[in-house]
């Protein structure tokens, strides 16, 4: 699935791999010394089906690392045609020392996303570089929309200050154009003159986008304004009426394939039970016997493959893979739909605004009196469960009689889990040595699925350390055996032997022993809470359950063992709970902490902050074995 | 002459590097043997998740250029292995023609799923080519194969690479020739015993009388070869053949092929001359060693302000960015070759000698001097010439201290222009202490924060390898990326300078807070010392087929003090420990005095590369480099 966006912002996304948790601490302050947009305008022309639009750009570099921002980069395809390109480059006194051309630009095509064997869109891009600061670049080129389907949004959202932008859109007054300003001040001038309507939107002053981590996907989008066309043609598709139905009616009229139609209609499973049975027996037969694998031709960004010829191929990207499955469980009378969404790595979708802005496609089939979710291009995910970057998305259903708004089930946490039983043998000198189980489910089995799957003995007995230890340098992976990895409704099981380097700590002839030692110390540390203006967003609701168990003979030769005070808060996001328990024999610590919820509201900051805090200590607690 | 794009700028996923070889005319898919349908993993292999049956090329050469016939065969034994090959594709450059490309799919019920002409499609980035398709129906045990053909109407071979990323059974290179060709060949990392060609002869379609000659290369079961941390360029390391034509000769007519270094060297000496002419130079040279009297001098301060007067930008892969000399000095910026020209046309104005010196850089390609093409650079430095001693140069990075080449352009050998009198060189390195020395101090506060503050000291090949890298960045960013998110842990950076000394050093300074860098255990805080380098071992599998290649001897030495606010009363430091190999040392001691605890470690590395042979025992060093660095010191404050 494509993503139909103009102007700035013109990207081709469609989901690959499993999004992470990562994080990315802002940088705008010292970003925005570096280069200063001092003007932008993007001023789009409708005319019937087509639009041209013409983008200046005028940068003023300041420092090295802000020539990027100047760096040009232009998609064009058969159906977004890059009509016209110059730029020039003045020096500090304003004159030009460098002219450039459509020429100068380096045109690199074919090459997609992660999964697309091939694109044909092509990527136009010129750097510049002066040696003496400041310099200004001066951009301008023309770009030709074929098809108003392919009006999306422009994008207002950068790393440098921009001085001063206008957005101008004109159009015919019989013709409608819808449009919709995210997080933008002010509002639109609008002028009718000579049968035309002329909407400028002027901005000055926008500061700097912080690039801030675990922003929810409704905060992802930053500034911009969506645009969508009332009626266009893709081709020779049609298209009236901006409304969700009128979209899911266009993508059915988009994926229409007279294999899936023919034949006599099929019988209903027996009963829900059954017909989930066969449904998920479905799912597991596409996933099983089909590569992710996109060649984007033409409209073949948006519309599906005929399903012979996926049938043929046994690859195709999400659509293909969800048309396929879609015409398997209608085969076998069970009701099903192609489902399309905006993946929340990269926003989410405004329910009250009707547009075409989506990258993935996803299938939903009626069982009984409920609704059950795959994503066939998901090859670890067990029936029902989704992506974690499709987890609780709006999706527009596309059934047969028009689009449907409806939520993807958002997970709870017992279905996502990490699972952990270390056992710790400690001698006297207080050395260790550790056996584990753990056992991962959910998003996290579908993540270490994914990223195994690849990998030589030697990468893989790397990465199962790493998952385990991480950079622990004092813990060393000396055996591992895995378990259900080619089982995926189940949880991956891994059994590790760990030796461990240094012996506990010993003060004043006193040993320390950290018992969550494994589990990370830091989680969300990173989030900045500050100066933030938007919700803290966690990606899933998860769970991590450790428990430690210590034997040995460190435990005799222990005059007396102090273990931490058993401790438990909770707070509308995430319960925490850690016990203890020692004997003369053996010392058990238990620690859950439970992600109850996806989201921290922004009201709740300063909540988030203790929260972090108070788990980071309850990690630090020790266990005591004092001298006889 | 048109030099053609050097570095291909994508990483691309191909099932292998094309070869642009030539052979005798495409004879079809045959059928597959129920051997290859038994393969599995190779015992010495057995993580393989697909294997390469073989792959056959063969270049015919005719007077009109060359044909190639490739074709590949390969056998998935895991479902894994249908994402490694099922994306498939070859490079090729601009001017080849491909012709009778064909792709399949054999399950393993014998069933064979053919693409047709739309599932080709061909990717571009400038004059380079990339014909991609995916394999349909795909599933572990499923065959794969491709063929096609290739006419290039230039008598120039690209390397045939008997290697790959996937491990090859068999790999077989022919040349087929006619009556009056003259070829050479030379090999990398083939033994002797398998550079010896079997000959052979099929029958000539232009002349029944006169049969074409064979020369078939084969080699066996080749381990993959994968990126590895700390190795140069990855096709050095496969074995690979170097085919070149020398000459054609019959009754009417001799070509020759292939020029010796000195045609080579005139070809491409014209090329820099037309690069070079005008600019300006004669005034800029004066200009420069004005009151200079000195030769020396006068190249030391030429050398000083083309590296700092243009700046060194990344290019397209082509030797010039610039139209030529007068265009560089207008915009002021173009790639580190274009530099080196004009450092040599300004050293040449000021009376002295100096000439380009043609090099494939470390990441690029090992130099083949058995090889009579340029297509074996991607790089020009400087030779320079006085009455008593020689220099080599690299201008491009300010970091780099005048005498010393850039680590990317240690290599052993380069081609020096000089028009007919062009020559090989062998590239001395200058023996240059290349020394890091982190000077830290961590002050902990009542809170457990920490303050620190970092001198990092880079000399020797250090300066320019990190410099280079802080010329392209904002400080803050380079701090960040090269020091601080080393540490793995939250910061806050308070200030960072990066700047070049008198003496040529580069040095790194920053101040910055570590919230949550301490432990407190009851009444003693626990901290460990910050290093930046090696705090994880870059060694992580348990074998290599490549040997670990540090390109240069280094120091890495840290000294860290420790105080608190709370004066220290007593301290339990990392014990004092020594871990040493032939060719490396690490050592680190610890002292404890008037409230100061001081860790003192250093990493010495004398030997550049160390041997697969050897690999066991550097793993081991820097798994014990690691550990080391995790041990904390436990303080017991007032």
């Amino acid at each position: 699935m494509k993503r139909s966006v103009v102007g700035w912002w013109l990207t081709v996304a469609c989901v690959a791999g499993i999004v992470g948790l990562g994080s990315v601490l802002s940088r705008a302050e010292e970003i925005s010394a570096t280069a200063t947009i001092d003007s932008m305008v993007w001023d789009c022309r409708v005319d019937g089906n087509r639009a041209v639009t013409r983008i200046y750009e005028k940068v003023m570099v300041m420092k090295p690392a802000g020539a990027g921002f100047a760096s040009v980069g232009i998609w064009s395809s058969p159906l977004i045609s890059l009509n016209s390109f110059n730029a020039r480059m003045l020096d500090a006194s304003g004159k030009v020392v460098f002219k450039y051309g459509k020429g100068d630009l380096l045109k690199i095509c074919g090459f997609g996303e992660g999964f697309e064997v091939y694109t044909d869109e092509c990527l136009n891009s010129l750097d510049f570089a002066y040696p003496k600061y400041p310099y200004t670049i001066e951009t301008s080129w023309e770009e030709e929309f074929k098809s108003l389907y392919l009006l999306g949004s422009v994008d207002l959202d950068r790393e440098i200050p921009v001085r001063t932008a206008m957005v101008r859109l004109s159009f015919p007054v019989n013709q409608h154009i819808r449009y919709r300003q995210y997080q933008l001040p002010g509002e639109p001038e609008i002028l009718e003159k000579g049968g035309e309507r002329v909407v400028t939107w002027r901005f000055a002053d926008l500061p700097p986008v912080k690039d801030i981590a675990y922003t929810p996907p409704e905060s992802k989008n930053g500034r911009h304004i969506a645009l969508a066309a009332e009626e266009f043609a893709l081709e020779k598709f049609s298209f009236a009426g901006l409304t969700w139905k009128n979209v899911g009616l266009f993508q059915r009229k988009l994926g229409e394939d007279p294999d899936s139609l023919s034949g006599p209609a099929a019988t209903a499973p027996a009963s829900a039970v059954e017909a989930r049975r066969i449904a998920d027996s479905l799912y597991r037969d596409v996933i099983d016997n089909t590569r992710y694998v996109a060649a984007s031709v033409g409209i073949g960004g948006w519309q599906p493959h005929r399903l012979a010829y996926i049938k043929q191929r046994l690859y195709g990207d999400c659509k293909d893979l969800t048309a396929l499955l879609v015409s398997k469980l209608r085969t076998n009378g069970i009701t099903a739909y192609p489902c399309l969404l905006l993946t929340n790595d990269q926003g989410a979708t405004d329910t009250s605004f009707v547009n075409f802005w989506f990258n993935h496609v996803i299938t939903m089939a009626m069982i009984g009196n409920d609704t059950v979710w795959y994503d066939p291009t998901c090859t670890h995910c067990p029936p029902g469960q989704m992506r974690s970057d499709d987890d609780g998305v709006v999706a527009v259903v596309a059934t047969d009689t028009g689009g449907v708004l409806a939520r993807v089930p958002l997970s709870e946490p017992q279905s996502s889990r990490i699972v952990r039983r270390i056992e710790v043998t400690a001698d006297s000198a207080g050395r260790l040595s550790l056996k584990v189980h753990a056992a991962a489910s959910g998003h996290f089995a579908t993540s270490l699925r994914g990223s195994i799957e690849h990998k030589d003995k030697k990468e893989l007995d790397q990465y199962m350390s790493d998952w385990l230890i991480g950079s622990r340098a004092q813990l060393k992976v000396t055996n591992y055996s895995l378990a259900n990895i080619d089982d995926i409704t189940k949880p991956v099981q891994i059994d590790y032997t760990v030796a461990c380097s240094q012996p506990m700590d010993m003060i004043n002839r006193t040993r320390y022993f950290l018992p969550f030692f494994l589990t990370s110390r830091n989680v969300y540390g990173e989030v900045e809470t500050e100066k933030r203006e938007t919700d803290i967003w966690l990606g899933f609701k998860w769970e991590l359950c450790d428990t430690i168990i210590v034997r040995g003979s460190l435990l005799n030769s222990a005059g007396q063992v102090t273990t931490p005070q058993d401790t438990v808060f909770s707070y509308p996001w995430a319960r925490v709970a850690a016990n203890y328990a020692a004997t003369d024999s053996v010392i058990t610590a238990a620690l859950t902490v439970t992600y109850t919820a996806d989201v921290v509201p922004v009201a709740a900051l300063g909540d988030f902050k203790s929260f972090v805090g108070r788990r980071r200590w309850l990690v630090d607690q020790p266990i005591k074995f004092m001298p006889k | 002459m048109v030099y053609r794009y050097r570095i291909f700028l994508l990483t691309i996923v191909i099932i292998a590097i094309a070869p642009l070889c030539a052979s005798a005319g495409m004879k079809g898919f045959g059928k597959v043997s129920p051997e290859e349908w038994g393969l599995g993993a190779p015992a010495e292999y057995p993580e393989a998740n697909a294997v390469v049956i073989h792959d056959l090329c063969s270049l015919t050469v005719r007077l009109s250029g060359i044909e190639t016939v490739r074709w590949e065969r390969i056998k998935l034994l895991s479902k894994a292995g249908a994402e490694e090959v099922g994306d498939a594709g070859f490079e090729y450059y601009e001017g080849d023609k491909i012709k009778d490309l064909e792709a399949q799919t054999i399950t393993p019920d014998g069933k064979v799923y053919k693409l047709s002409n739309k599932d080709y499609f061909t990717k571009s980035v400038g004059h380079y080519k990339v014909r991609t398709f995916a394999f349909p129906n795909l599933d572990s045990g499923c065959i794969v194969e491709f063929q096609y053909r290739t006419l290039r109407d230039i008598h120039e071979f690209d390397p045939w690479y008997f290697q790959s990323e996937i491990y090859t059974l068999k790999s077989t290179l022919t040349l087929v020739v006619g009556p009056g060709f003259v070829y050479s060949s030379s090999w990398t990392n083939v033994p002797p015993t398998g550079r010896t060609a079997k000959p052979g002869e099929i029958a000539n379609m232009d002349n029944p009388r006169l049969p074409l000659k064979t020369y078939t290369w084969e080699m066996k079961n080749l381990m993959p070869v994968t990126d590895e941390p700390y190795m140069a360029a990855r096709s050095d390391y496969y074995s690979g053949i170097f085919c070149q034509l020398m000459s054609y000769e019959d009754q009417y007519q001799k070509v020759i092929f292939v020029r010796n270094w000195q045609d080579l060297g005139k070809e491409f000496q014209e090329y820099v001359d037309r690069y070079a002419r005008g600019g300006g130079t004669g005034d800029l040279a004066a200009q420069i060693t004005a009151g200079i009297s000195d030769a020396m001098e006068k190249a030391r301060a030429i050398y000083a302000w083309v590296t700092k007067e243009i700046k060194t930008e990344q290019g397209h892969g082509l030797y010039f960015n610039n139209e030529n000399l007068s265009e560089l000095r207008k915009t002021g910026v173009g790639l580190g070759q274009e530099k080196n020209v004009l450092l040599v046309k300004l050293l040449n104005e000021a009376g002295i000698q100096a000439w380009p010196v043609l090099i494939g850089t470390r990441d690029f390609r090992k130099f083949n001097p058995d090889i009579f093409q340029l297509s074996q650079f991607n790089y020009i430095i400087s030779f320079v010439q006085f009455d008593s001693s020689v220099l080599y140069l690299d201008a491009s990075s300010q970091y780099c201290p005048y005498g010393m080449l850039t680590p990317d352009c240690l290599v052993d050998a380069g081609f020096l222009v000089d028009g007919k009198n062009s020559q090989l060189v062998r590239i001395l390195r200058p023996e240059v202490r290349t020394y890091r020395l982190d000077v830290t101090h961590m002050q902990i506060d009542s809170n457990g924060a920490v303050s620190c503050s970092t001198l990092s000291n880079l000399s020797g090949y250090f300066a320019p390898e990190y410099g280079s890298s802080a010329e392209e960045s904002a400080e803050n960013d380079f701090v960040k990326e090269y020091y601080l998110n080393k540490l793995g842990v939250p910061f806050t950076l308070d200030t960072a300078d990066v700047i070049l000394d008198s003496a040529g050093k580069c040095l790194v300074m920053a101040r910055y807070t570590l919230p949550d860098y301490t432990r407190l255990l009851d009444s003693v805080v626990t901290i460990r010392p910050v290093s930046f380098r090696y705090r994880s071992t870059p060694f992580t599998k348990q074998r290599r087929s490549v040997p670990v290649d540090f390109n240069y001897p280094f120091t890495y030495h840290n000294i860290v003090t420790i105080a608190s606010d709370r004066p220290l009363t007593s301290a339990v430091m990392p014990p004092d420990t020594t871990f040493q190999i032939d060719g490396a040392t690490y050592r680190r001691v610890s002292q404890f005095a008037d409230g100061t605890v001081t860790i003192d470690s250093r990493l010495i590395v004398t030997v550049p590369t160390f041997s697969p042979l050897v690999y066991p025992g550097v793993r081991r060093l820097f798994e014990f480099i690691a550990q080391s660095q995790g041990e904390a010191a436990a303080l017991v404050r007032q």
